[in-house]
């Protein structure tokens, strides 16, 4: 068997990052000790070239966090990110810099993802004279050539980002992201900014470069709908922490954890089957910086037990690929 | 309060323009509207479809260089045009209030909650004591669902995560029992399970105290879920209205119905997408004729005219000339 | 594809939008123009002054302006020593410019260099700075300049100095805020992740965002040390005689303020009116050029 071809392009390993808020002379001096924030501990999965991972949660779960790690912009503490065989987070800075052209990202915010004082040729051509050492010209003449894949003209070179409109804006980093034919690229929340007209057409462009360029997508959202659109398997994050993951249909038709549950019930709809359940949960996300004990869900789970406030649950495979860590399912599975 | 047999709210001929550099910009354009007591209004539109505008219009928030113009505007029979600005101050905070899409921004960060609660009621002659108020806005906190509501009365909007600081507004714009809160998409800042808990809570207020909600939002699946009746606009006009089953499952619009297709759905996941072609034209260049015109995919030659809001039934209005049945003349 | 673009026909960069928004500002362009005034009144101070600013002449001693009954030839009066007051604050606005500009010009370019130093490597480097910062921000302004001045002994030099030494902290600390902001930004997270080196980073992505507020705060403190470098001149500690320089000349007019007011008045306005002026203009720069104002 060909290693390659079973090897998945990205794997994983007990990821770990925290992030230190209070260092000051003054807190170092007097030796206080800082305050860290767990965004992740110890997660795990695997994306298979071509695959589309979802990854969904609400803010502060730590999925952009993840996206970040993944790509080096954070580096994790501890655990394990092996990128096509090789382990990222053991490299220098220098060398990750060849793995930057296979892999990108794309952002939410189409403001605050673009530089306000450069140019569009300057944006999507940048990519191009940072890896294939391109002058001004010979970038701009290429993103020019680009343009047109991702809806914009060729004649929008020149412009400035203030000039377009919020999915214009998101083309132009899709063209940024896109432009040296990646083979993985995080979409951190790339459609959660944009009117639902427009959601639609980013979400139709990213799916025709996917079958184009064969993709690789970890594509991060609150949205479970969106996510449902693209992902092949979804992973459901709670807390810094993975809660399930599984192949897309099993966790929209049979979740298996409280809190994805919650997640599908709590999603408006435009046809609700009567006599549908919803599931409602009560209180606050825990803040971060201070989780709690146990299983991190219990302070909102409805069907928490007594041990879910002083025992972790394990993860426990329910099927091939779905996984699931909650008490509930513990020595269920198969 | 009178016993009005009409609408509480009644709009026509609502028109918000803008001078701008780049010349007049008509946000809200002639637009009519009315709700009923006790009913929710779902108003939906893409950013830029004036909204937003057109109920800050009603509640005169408009500021310079902003012009708000309307042939009728009418609250529980009394025509607000002709008050005074202390008149409409009144109905301001205490008949009709309004909550914005951003708490954080709108309480104000130097006071505490109960600070900002006991003014309104005090404002409007709805306490008698600071003591008194203090006990009533300590019943807003509870009824919005903040718990140990006691003990956070003085603690500052900043100490308050998102949902919280939400229900603390709906708490801020409740406390003098309006009879109309307008909440302008009061749940796009929040996460999806602190989103649903927000929307139980106006529904849930909603029927205890008998008010009614304009409930503003990009999210037709929020309105399919609460509204009794929607509204769809676009580029600063109405272009459909009518009860909320109709609008969702016989959309008469090709703008109401292609929002329906391009939404994200988990019931429709293996579909392809449908988006809609194009963009919402610029307030500055907005065509003579329909202004769904370059996005519309059953758009025809006898489309280049201006195109009337027209019954298609009686409750049921289209701004489409190719609706089949809207009477056109 | 779907999404043909309507756009305005000119591609117009944030730079030119906000040069068109400060040309509309009149009463910015207007005070633009006086500051401009007073500038080439200094710089051609010889051709402009109608006499030698030091020549002293005694008979003209504390000679009214033209309007109280002094002569033409001296149209805002004579001082203690008899030298024209005007052609005194021709050349005294070229002490008052060239410190001005000199500080600020020095100032901006530590303080550029030390804040995005702060704020983008961070750790001790952004310690040592921002403590640097904060010491010197313990002392009062001009306590401290005189301190220095006293040390240094007086003289132009010492005065530029005297004021930059402390004037750096001012740029320092906003270019160190407005870096830590935008380095969390996305597009310079974007600029990583398609592995920009950081000296690109900070100059080509950063930088640039940065040097509308800086330029903003530089021509307020610009007034600012103009007003100090008067101050000390005022004490003595300036320039020294007989060089003409504004704060001097109203410590010259002390003594005869009840006879002569001129002698002092004269110089405390255009102290004034030159502040005022950098002020409204600075104030139109930040509204033209702040991006949080843009459409």
């Amino acid at each position: 068997m060909a290693d390659t071809a079973m090897r998945p392009l990205l794997e994983v390993r007990d990821l770990t990052k925290t992030f230190v808020l209070n260092a000051s002379v003054l807190n170092t001096l007097m030796r206080q000790p800082p305050v860290v924030v767990r965004a992740l501990s110890g997660v795990s999965f695997a994306i298979a070239r071509g695959e589309t991972l979802g990854l969904i949660g609400e803010s502060g779960c730590g999925k952009s966090t993840l996206g970040r790690t993944v790509l080096q912009l954070h580096r994790a503490d501890s655990g394990t990110i092996t990128y096509d065989g090789t382990d990222l987070s053991a490299l220098p800075d220098e060398a990750i810099r060849p793995f930057r052209k296979r892999m990108q990202i794309i952002f939410q915010d189409p403001y605050a993802s673009l530089n306000p004082r450069r140019s569009v040729a300057e944006i999507v051509g940048l990519p191009l004279r940072l890896h294939q050492g391109l002058g001004r010209a010979e970038a701009a003449e290429r993103a020019a050539a680009f343009l047109p894949r991702v809806g914009l003209q060729s004649g929008h070179l020149a412009r400035y980002p203030h000039q377009f409109s919020g999915g214009q804006r998101q083309r132009i980093g899709i063209a940024r992201a896109l432009i040296l034919h990646p083979e993985f690229v995080v979409c951190d929340e790339p459609v959660s900014a944009l009117d639902v007209s427009i959601q639609a057409q980013i979400i139709e462009l990213l799916q025709q470069f996917r079958a184009e360029l064969n993709l690789t997508y970890l594509f991060i959202s609150h949205d479970l709908a969106v996510v449902g659109r693209l992902a092949d398997r979804i992973a459901v994050m709670y807390l810094g922490e993975i809660v399930e993951i599984g192949p897309r249909n099993a966790i929209l038709k049979a979740p298996a954890h409280p809190y994805t549950r919650a997640l599908l019930s709590a999603a408006p709809r435009l046809h609700r089957r009567s006599g549908e359940a919803r599931l409602r949960l009560t209180g606050d996300l825990p803040s971060p910086l201070a989780p709690p004990p146990g299983c991190r869900f219990h302070t909102r789970c409805p069907v928490a037990m007594a041990r879910c406030r002083t025992e972790a649950p394990a993860v426990t495979r329910l099927a091939p690929g779905h996984d699931v860590a909650c008490h509930l399912h513990e020595g269920g599975g198969s | 309060m009178t016993a009005a047999a009409g609408p509480l709210l009644l709009v026509e001929g609502l028109t918000t323009e803008f001078a701008t550099r780049g010349g007049l910009v008509r946000a809200v354009d002639d637009v009519s509207l009315r709700v009923e007591a006790g009913e929710c209004l779902g108003v939906v539109g893409e950013s830029g479809s004036g909204k937003s505008m057109t109920f800050l219009s009603v509640m005169g928030l408009v500021r310079p260089p902003g012009r708000v113009s309307a042939r009728r505007l009418m609250f529980d029979g009394t025509d607000v045009l002709a008050l005074d600005e202390a008149g409409k101050r009144a109905l301001r905070g205490r008949d009709i209030a309004i909550t914005m899409q951003d708490a954080l921004t709108a309480l104000n960060p130097a006071f505490t909650v109960a600070t900002q609660i006991t003014e309104v009621l005090i404002a409007h002659n709805r306490a008698a004591s600071m003591g008194e108020a203090r006990i009533k806005a300590e019943e807003m906190m509870r009824l919005v669902g903040i718990p140990a509501a006691a003990s956070r009365l003085d603690d500052y909007p900043h100490q308050f995560s998102g949902g919280m600081r939400q229900r603390i507004m709906i708490a801020t714009a409740l406390a003098c029992r309006p009879r109309l809160l307008i909440a302008d998409e009061p749940t796009t800042a929040l996460d999806v399970t602190i989103q649903a808990q927000v929307l139980d809570l106006i529904a849930d207020l909603r029927r205890e105290l008998g008010m009614s909600v304009v409930l503003i939002t990009h999210d037709l699946g929020v309105v399919a879920e609460h509204a009794d009746r929607v509204m769809v606009m676009y580029a600063g006009q109405v272009v459909e209205d009518g009860p909320t089953a109709t609008i969702i499952d016989r959309p008469a619009h090709p703008y109401t119905r292609g929002l329906i297709d391009c939404m994200p759905n988990l019931e429709t996941l293996d579909r392809p997408v449908h988006p809609i072609p194009g963009q919402v034209p610029s307030p500055l260049d907005l065509p003579p004729h329909c202004r769904f015109f370059d996005r519309c995919e059953r758009a025809g030659p006898q489309c280049r005219v201006p195109v009337a809001l027209l019954p298609l039934s009686p409750d049921h209005g289209v701004r489409c000339i190719r609706a089949e049945g809207a009477a056109h003349g | 594809m779907t999404a043909v673009a309507r756009l305005p026909a000119k591609a117009e960069s944030p730079f030119q939008l906000g040069l068109v928004r400060l040309m509309e500002n009149r009463m910015a362009t207007a005070s633009g123009l006086i500051a401009i005034l007073f500038v080439l009144a200094a710089l051609f101070a010889p051709l402009v002054a109608p006499h030698d600013p030091n020549d002293a002449d005694l008979f003209r001693r504390l000679q009214p302006p033209v309007w109280l009954g002094g002569e033409w030839a001296f149209p805002l009066g004579c001082d203690g020593l008899g030298r024209d007051i005007l052609s005194r604050l021709i050349y005294g606005a070229r002490i008052s410019i060239l410190v001005g500009t000199l500080v600020v010009v020095i100032a901006t370019i530590v303080g550029v260099i030390a804040g995005l130093a702060a704020g983008f490597i961070g750790g001790w480097v952004d310690r040592s700075i921002s403590w640097l910062v904060d010491v010197l921000l313990g002392f009062p302004y001009l306590i401290f300049a005189i301190g220095l001045m006293a040390m240094m002994g007086t003289g132009f030099q010492n005065i530029v100095l005297a004021l930059a030494y402390k004037e750096w902290v001012v740029p320092a600390r906003i270019v160190r805020g407005e870096t830590l902001a935008l380095r969390e930004l996305e597009y310079v997270e974007a600029a990583r992740a398609l592995g920009a080196s950081r000296g690109h980073i900070m100059l080509r992505e950063i930088l640039p965002n940065i040097l509308s507020p800086v330029a903003v705060v530089a021509t307020v403190r610009m007034a600012h040390v103009i007003i100090l470098e008067a101050s000390l001149s005022f004490l003595g500690l300036g320039v020294q005689p007989p060089t003409a320089s504004w704060g001097s000349m109203v410590a010259d007019g002390r003594d005869f303020l009840v006879d002569a007011w001129w002698v002092s008045t004269f110089p405390g306005l255009a102290i004034l009116a030159l502040v005022m002026a950098i002020n409204v203009f600075s104030q139109g720069l930040r509204d033209a050029f702040d991006p949080r104002i843009q459409e």
